[in-house]
């Protein structure tokens, strides 16, 4: 009978101390916001470092390395020779690779110049269309936000890094590249453009790989992995989850000191509660459940707190959030918090009963 | 036949590390409270009193002995199973109240109810009866410990030990942070109470002119139980 949740004395704590678990409560609020803010943030900042690879319809992609050096995943160091091409494409177990290129390079149109991350490759590649049509060799597709920013439509003249008269043939969702806007070409437009002689890297769908030299001159990873290769995006995407787990931990460390204090001030009660027949595992209980009904609450009002800044903020920077991802970074601070409390109240099985008939004998 | 006694003694010993020896606070003890029996134990301070209470109520094991409680003995009881022993049939009545500070004097009660796995909703109507019995007034039984009078509060005390029904009662000093009326008050209570809900009840304390209200009056010296005041 006794193992049902407790909470009778445990609301009647939180009712009688009310200031000092509304400011427990605030803190954990403030915290969850920065840290979904955060989460937030991450997301808006990794969509536009690297939407445009995690949007390759690509199961792998083969980086490749010139003559004498060894294979790195990065783009920017990356080039595929014709020889790799055909040995992957050769491969058994391979049902597709597409040659494509990425450069970091400059749109230039009548009225405006916007850097962007060009990308050289087939049709198949491209991010849905929204208006127009794929583009052709002398072409280029191009997101929604360049054609805001700079003006443009399906039709319109353009400069695309070195090469000048390329034709704007539509419109696709907005992807982006190392922080820049993606645009979308053949691979031979791609070339003139960027004065580049050789693809960045293979779109590689299927599971088998060449064997020989082929494979000791490319190095093949999954898409996601793939986004590492993009530059900085490790270190940024990195730097940023470091900075949540910090303020996780941090809560985890807070919530536990409160509750550590908390218990030491309890310990009179705890005793009497002990000695007329409460037994360590109610009283544990009791104390956990306390812990969680100030976590959900503050992670809740915090949580909304975050969002509602993030739908703010998000004219200005890039923020990115939906209620399955807010989840995730809650869901910790909830499960870091209970944990950080249950460092503290395990104190409660150590509260001799004796005590509560007094310390005079 | 005579029912068992609700609590029982037997050879207790009891022996506490102090320093290089052993301090022995229980020595020999002995004894069997009946069921509405008041039993007063009187005796200095040190004598050994409030270990007797301890050993009774299964806050301590003695080294040696038995200790009977309800027809249960103790011996080979864990913490789990003595802590539901104290819940069903052990009722303390603490020297200073000890009440809980965020609990009102009906919630007190409840919170028995509660740790007893009984439904709090249909214990208020049983707690509200027992805190009027005890002489609580209907204004004082919302009121949180600090809104109370120390007599309020050692009511309130009595009443929670009273209320999971159990058959042995345990007193600690209960009258000594109360002056002499409110004193006396309370323990005619005790005595009343002890009748009415048949408990077998063990009152420690200090206060001689308080004996009175005794059946049985022992005096506890050096860690051992001795007949008469």
């Amino acid at each position: 009978m006794e193992e049902r949740i407790p909470l009778f004395v445990a609301l009647r704590d939180i009712r009688f101390a009310r200031g000092r678990f509304a400011l427990m409560g605030t803190v954990v609020a403030l915290i969850t916001t920065l840290v979904v803010f955060l989460h937030g943030l991450t997301g808006g900042l990794a969509g536009e470092a690297s939407s445009a690879v995690a949007g390759l319809p690509a199961d792998r992609v083969v980086f490749g390395a010139p003559a004498g050096a060894a294979p790195e995943v990065s783009f920017s160091r990356s080039t595929v020779d014709d020889a790799a091409l055909a040995a992957w494409r050769a491969a058994p177990g391979v049902r597709s690779a597409e040659p494509f290129g990425v450069a970091m390079t400059r749109l230039a149109g009548a009225s405006a110049a916007v850097p962007v991350g060009a990308f050289g490759g087939t049709a198949g590649l491209l991010p849905p269309l929204l208006s127009g049509r794929a583009p052709g060799d002398g072409e280029v597709a191009v997101g929604e936000r360049v054609a805001r920013d700079a003006g443009l439509r399906a039709g319109d003249r353009v400069t695309l890094g070195a090469r000048s008269g390329v034709t704007v043939s539509g419109v696709t969702a907005d992807r982006g590249h190392a922080h820049a806007p993606a645009v979308w070409t053949t691979l031979a437009t791609w070339r003139e453009a960027t004065r580049q002689r050789q693809p960045t890297a293979l779109a590689v769908r299927g599971d088998g790989r060449p064997s020989g030299e082929a494979a000791r001159a490319t190095k093949a990873v999954g898409r996601d992995a793939a986004l590492d290769g993009i530059d900085g995006y490790v270190a940024e995407h990195g730097t940023l989850q470091l900075i949540q787990g910090f303020l996780l931990v941090v809560s985890a460390l807070v919530v536990g000191a409160f509750f550590t204090v908390w218990t030491v001030q309890r310990r009179p009660d705890v005793a009497v509660l002990k000695a007329v027949g409460a037994s360590s595992g109610y009283l544990v209980r009791d104390a956990l459940a306390q812990a969680l009904a100030v976590l959900v609450a503050g992670t809740a009002a915090g949580g909304a707190a975050g969002f509602c800044g993030g739908w703010l903020a998000a004219r200005s920077v890039p923020f990115e959030l939906g209620a399955a991802t807010a989840a995730v970074p809650m869901a910790a601070m909830v499960l870091l918090g209970l944990a950080g409390s249950a460092l503290a109240v395990r104190r409660i099985t150590s509260v001799d009963p004796l005590t509560a008939l007094g310390a005079s004998r | 036949m005579t029912d068992p006694a609700p609590l029982l003694l037997e050879s207790v010993e009891l022996t506490y590390p102090d320093g290089g020896r052993r301090l022995t606070a229980l020595d020999g003890v002995s004894l069997a409270v009946a069921a509405g029996e008041l039993v007063a134990v009187a005796g200095p301070s040190g004598s050994g009193k409030s270990s007797l209470l301890a050993v009774a109520a299964t806050l301590l094991r003695p080294d040696s002995g038995r200790v009977v409680v309800a027809g249960r003995d103790t011996a080979g009881l864990g913490g789990r199973d003595r802590a539901r022993l104290r819940r069903e049939h052990v009722g303390i009545v603490f020297q200073q109240a000890n009440l809980l500070a965020s609990l009102t004097a009906v919630e007190q009660l409840l919170a028995v109810e509660h740790l007893r796995g009984g439904s709090v909703r249909e214990g208020r109507r049983r707690a509200e009866e027992l805190l009027e019995s005890v002489g609580l007034g209907a204004d004082q039984r919302h009121r949180r410990p600090h809104q109370l009078s120390g007599g309020e509060r050692q009511r309130v005390n009595i009443a929670r030990a009273l209320y999971g029904g159990p058959s042995v009662l345990l007193v600690d000093e209960p009258t000594s942070a109360l002056d002499r009326e409110r004193g006396e008050r309370v323990m005619r209570l005790l005595a009343s109470v002890t009748r009415r809900h048949r408990t077998a009840t063990v009152l420690v304390t200090h206060d001689r002119p308080l004996l009175d209200h005794a059946d049985r009056v022992l005096t506890m010296t050096d860690g051992r139980l001795g007949e008469g005041s």
